[in-house]
């Protein structure tokens, strides 16, 4: 009961992770708790191991079988790694924006609602105004307004990148995964995301790797910071601003 | 030396490539010259008569084609699904998914004269169908499955990983990646499969002979049972194992013709795709 009030509070708890891949340990014992209602920042060398951190939140690593995940994580109070969990659902309440912009071969709208047409289960009227929310919040409906039905492949990379965000919020997500969104990006771009997520993160709290101290302390409330250790990442320093 | 290598190793490879086009262009062109002047409207629409000697392949042509549209029918859920087992459900078990590799494998060095046997024990005297469409149109089938799953499998295993990530991560489950990530984005590989598929069963004699098709009096089925259609390779089979008549000859080339234009027709339908899907490999 203790632990159930004691984790109310905390939008992601971490005890004890441990990642590897055969013999070869990615992070080691990794203990962090995100207090909900506030936005974070994971930093650290390449290759340390955040991308693997934030797939294993939502359990992207399942997808990875050659990686081996030990410990706990909670998301909101609820184990993440149970046996029973809908993995699915889970994914469905984390939104996800990976480094590199991915873009299905449909038109934008179809990108747009990809996720809430089949997951949410909207209809046609719910989701033509969905879009023109989520567009208009991930900064892009100005420039695309016009060309919904064109190939969302034609997009520029950061144009690519904010209509990946715009189809994550259209999920309602209770959190941002976000794995360095900017670093593929042109600066315009950059900006544009950057002023989405400053604006976004009042409703929905976020999770940002970065390399970008600046972009952290603008974004985010405080930051995880790891350190290679021998061959594993490492949760080094923990602190809030 | 290093060049006398290099000269002597294209002078080889020029030679079979040489060899291969010639024999080709042989072949296309002795059945162009004696078959193309049999060739006319009259012979496509009319149905055969005299044994052969008069009248035309209209229901001949018709019932390839029904044999085809029926064994594409066949091939496309069971190759779908192999593909799919093979290249998403066994993705992590690298054993099993070696031993279905290796079941695709031998199912098509299986000689077609055994899928003939085999639909004639089955289908024609245990389950009692007698001649019929349906069985053709099932072993065709089965003898395209390998090739259209081996061009599926490739496909969906040259699909970049981030897509299906970039759907899981929004929450689709497994059957939803497959039906809007995964099958429509290797489409252009089963077509191409198939189409290939369809112009190697066009052709074939053994597998049909005993189980689906006969020499004459059959137009368009109406059932299953005792239900055998007219095929392209069959009339060819028969007329050019006992016929001496000149106006029999002619028409055999003809019908050879017709056959070679089915064939060339599916696989170059196929040649746009084939193009589109290295182009696409190169930007990936
Ligand atoms: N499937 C895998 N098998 C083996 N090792 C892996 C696998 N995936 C990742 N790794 C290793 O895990 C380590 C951490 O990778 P990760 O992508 O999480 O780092 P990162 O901190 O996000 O780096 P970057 O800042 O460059 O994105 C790397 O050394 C990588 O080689
Ligand atoms: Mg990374």
């Amino acid at each position: 009961m203790t632990e159930q009030v004691e984790g109310e509070g905390a939008l992601l708890e971490v005890r004890g992770l441990t990642v590897s891949a055969g013999a070869r340990s990615i992070l080691r014992a990794v203990s962090l708790r995100l207090e909900a209602r506030s936005s974070w920042a994971v930093v650290g060398p390449s290759g340390v191991g955040k991308s693997t951190l934030l797939r294993c939140f939502n359990r992207l690593v399942d997808l990875t079988p050659a990686l081996r995940v030990e410990g706990e994580i909670r998301f909101r109070g609820v184990s993440v790694r149970g046996a029973d969990v809908d993995v699915d659902a889970l994914r469905a309440r984390m939104g996800f924006l990976f480094q590199q912009p991915v873009v299905f071969p449909r038109s934008i709208r179809e990108n747009v609602w990809f996720g809430a047409r089949r997951v949410r289960g909207l209809g046609r009227g719910a989701l033509e105004a969905l879009v023109e929310r989520v567009l208009v919040a991930a900064g892009l409906w100005e420039e695309v307004k016009d060309r919904l039905a064109e190939p969302a492949a034609r997009l520029s990379v950061g144009q690519q990148q904010r209509l990946c965000l715009a189809r994550a919020l259209a999920m309602e997500p209770e959190v941002l995964l976000l794995d360095e969104p900017t670093s593929a990006l042109d600066a315009h771009s950059r900006a544009l995301v950057e002023d989405s997520l400053q604006r976004l993160r009042g409703v929905c709290p976020l999770v940002l790797v970065t390399h970008d101290l600046e972009q952290a302390r603008r974004l985010t409330d405080g930051m995880a910071c790891f350190e290679r250790r021998g061959d594993a990442g490492e949760l080094v320093r923990f602190e809030r601003w | 030396m290093r060049r006398r290598v290099d000269l002597a190793f294209t002078l080889v490879t020029a030679c079979g490539a040489c060899v291969a086009c010639a024999v080709l262009g042989g072949i296309v062109a002795a059945l162009l010259v004696r078959g193309l002047p049999a060739v006319s409207w009259r012979f496509l629409t009319e149905q055969i008569r005299l044994v052969g000697a008069d009248g035309g392949i209209f229901y001949n042509l018709v019932g390839t084609l029904i044999l085809l549209a029926t064994a594409l029918m066949v091939s496309a859920p069971v190759a779908m699904g192999l593909a799919l087992v093979e290249g998403v459900y066994l993705a992590g078990a690298a054993r099993w998914r070696r031993r279905v590799h290796l079941a695709i494998y031998l199912l098509n060095g299986v000689p077609s004269l055994l899928f003939g046997l085999f639909g004639f024990v089955v289908f024609v005297k245990y389950l009692d169908w007698g001649k019929s469409w349906l069985t053709g149109g099932l072993l065709l089938g089965m003898m395209m499955v390998p090739t259209v799953t081996v061009a599926l499998t490739e496909r969906i295993r040259g699909l970049p990983r981030a897509y299906v990530e970039a759907a899981a991560g929004l929450g689709l489950s497994r059957s939803q990646i497959i039906w809007s990530v995964i099958l429509p984005q290797s489409l252009t590989g089963w077509l191409t499969g198939t189409l290939l598929g369809l112009a190697r069963a066009a052709g074939e004699t053994a597998p049909i002979m005993f189980t689906a098709t006969i020499f004459a009096g059959a137009t368009i089925p109406s059932g299953v049972k005792e239900s055998p259609v007219l095929s392209l390779p069959y009339h060819i089979f028969v007329l050019s194992q006992d016929s001496f008549d000149p106006a029999v000859g002619a028409r055999v080339w003809g019908t050879a013709v017709v056959l070679l234009g089915v064939v060339g027709g599916l696989s170059l339908l196929a040649l746009p795709f084939r193009l589109r899907q290295h182009e696409e490999a190169r930007h990936d």
